[in-house]
């Protein structure tokens, strides 16, 4: 769904918080790492979508929470946030931020 | 400010599994552990023999099955479970075979459970691959699983040579998998991913060929782990995560002491020593359960430890013990490996230790 002038400031304050939000096992933060593919608000569901980085990656579910929590600060009262994993899509090194590439030799 | 022509469907994903029933799994992992404990240090002369218990005769003739089907095939197949919600059964397997062994001294009904648990992580991947996606990491991940499988039926057949390469092989490749799954993040040269696959084909291979020539067997796979301790400190993202936030550096310091670890197992491994078994299993892979408890217990326990780098601390005195326990087999010192056995306990301890008081600081 495409941000409006209304809801713009709301999913930006969702993408400041995630990028405070830490991968536990690297150390860099999600937005960095590209692994959230989608910020959206439908009515009063901000709903966070993230693509893991594996397939049996136990810390999966402790990510969702961190995002969660990170993003419920920042949301007026009522707006329910929601953090799925996209299984579909498949993580690439594209999706990294130009800084961490050129960390990581890209 | 909201939409709402748009219905956010349910949630497809079942639900993460209950903390009381991983507690349990976990429970289990830890009395395989304790009994592989306890079993090594009378082996080591730490400890006298016990009628009953860790230090009994049970505990003390099936240590490293223990050890390797009982604590890491139940700690291996929970993370899986906890990661793909279902298949709880799988570790509990594990962690019951360990106990009907140890405790009833039922070890053909242990070696089915073990088996049977093996399957199942084995299934585990192939449902990962099935639902989620397939890629070489979970191919590695799932080759070690194999070897689990390979591995306890050796050991229900009497095969020990053969099982302790084999269960080997499963840690080895699990942890391989999952390095090789962050390796995405690199740019490395081309050679790099195939050289990668090439030696850890060769350590499968000496898997199977330990059936027929166990000493060739060897040979094979402490080459091919002499390959993959530099591939891994060449290539490994470890390297540039030392100083990482959170505990992603405390994880990534580990891993690297590990690797070292792994190298000089491979050294001492090609001189004929059979120490190097351990220096592989305790140096290398108590260097990762060391760097990952951490990151592990959030998923686990819900626990959130405070970062500390005195979390190193343990890893340092177990490099301590490794090296009285090097010293103590080279020289046939009973007295060092008495001291090499306290030594590793201690270092545990202490990792539980401040496991505990971060625990306690954190949230």
């Amino acid at each position: 769904m495409n941000p409006t002038p209304e809801t713009e400031p709301l999913l930006a304050a969702a993408r400041s918080a995630l990028a405070q939000v830490l991968d536990p096992e690297i150390g860099e933060n999600l937005v960095d790492l590209g692994v959230v593919a989608d910020v959206a608000l439908h009515g009063q569901v901000l709903r966070v979508t993230l693509i893991p980085t594996s397939a049996t990656c136990p810390m999966a579910d402790v990510m969702k929470d961190d995002a969660a929590e990170a993003v419920q600060h920042v949301c007026p009262p009522g707006v329910e946030v929601r953090v799925d994993m996209d299984w579909d899509t498949v993580w690439s090194p594209d999706r990294m931020s130009p800084t961490l590439r050129e960390r990581f030799g890209w | 400010m909201v939409n709402t022509a748009f219905q956010v469907p349910p949630a497809l994903a079942p639900a993460p599994l209950p903390r009381w029933a991983l507690a349990a799994v976990v429970l289990l992992a830890l009395l395989n552990l304790l009994a592989a404990l306890g079993g090594g240090l009378v082996r080591l002369g730490t400890l006298p023999a016990g009628a009953v218990g860790p230090t009994g005769p049970q505990a003390v003739a099936t240590h490293g099955a223990l050890l390797m089907a009982g604590f890491f095939g139940t700690l291996i197949a929970l993370e899986r479970a906890v990661a793909l919600h279902r298949g709880l059964w799988v570790p509990a397997l594990a962690g019951l075979g360990g106990l009907t062994g140890w405790v009833l001294g039922a070890w053909q009904i242990a070696s089915v459970l073990w088996v049977l648990s093996a399957l199942g992580l084995l299934g585990l991947y192939l449902w990962a691959g099935w639902r989620r996606a397939v890629s070489q990491s979970l191919l590695i991940e799932a080759s070690g699983a194999m070897a689990l499988v390979l591995a306890n039926l050796a050991f229900g057949w009497g095969l020990s040579v053969q099982a302790r390469l084999a269960w080997s092989a499963f840690l080895v490749l699990t942890i391989a998998g999952e390095r090789r799954e962050l390796g995405r993040l690199l740019r490395l040269p081309g050679f790099a991913h195939p050289a990668l696959a090439v030696v850890l084909s060769g350590l499968f291979m000496s898997v199977l060929l330990c059936l027929r020539m166990p000493d060739a067997a060897q040979i094979l796979w402490w080459l091919c782990a002499a390959a993959l301790s530099v591939w891994l400190l060449r290539f490994d993202l470890a390297r540039y995560q030392w100083r990482a936030r959170g505990w992603a550096g405390h994880t990534a310091i580990c891993l690297t002491v590990g690797y070292g670890w792994l190298a000089l197992a491979a050294v001492v491994g090609l001189a004929g020593w059979p120490v190097a078994w351990h220096l592989l299993w305790l140096g290398f892979v108590m260097a990762m359960v060391f760097g990952h408890a951490p990151i592990m217990l959030p998923a686990l326990a819900g626990w959130r430890p405070q970062p500390t780098r005195a979390a190193l601390w343990p890893l340092g005195l177990l490099g301590l013990s490794l090296l009285l326990r090097l010293g103590g087999s080279v020289s046939a010192s009973g007295l060092l490996l008495a001291m090499a056995g306290a030594t590793h306990v201690l270092a545990l301890l202490l990792f539980g230790l401040v496991m505990a008081r971060a625990v306690r600081r954190g949230r």
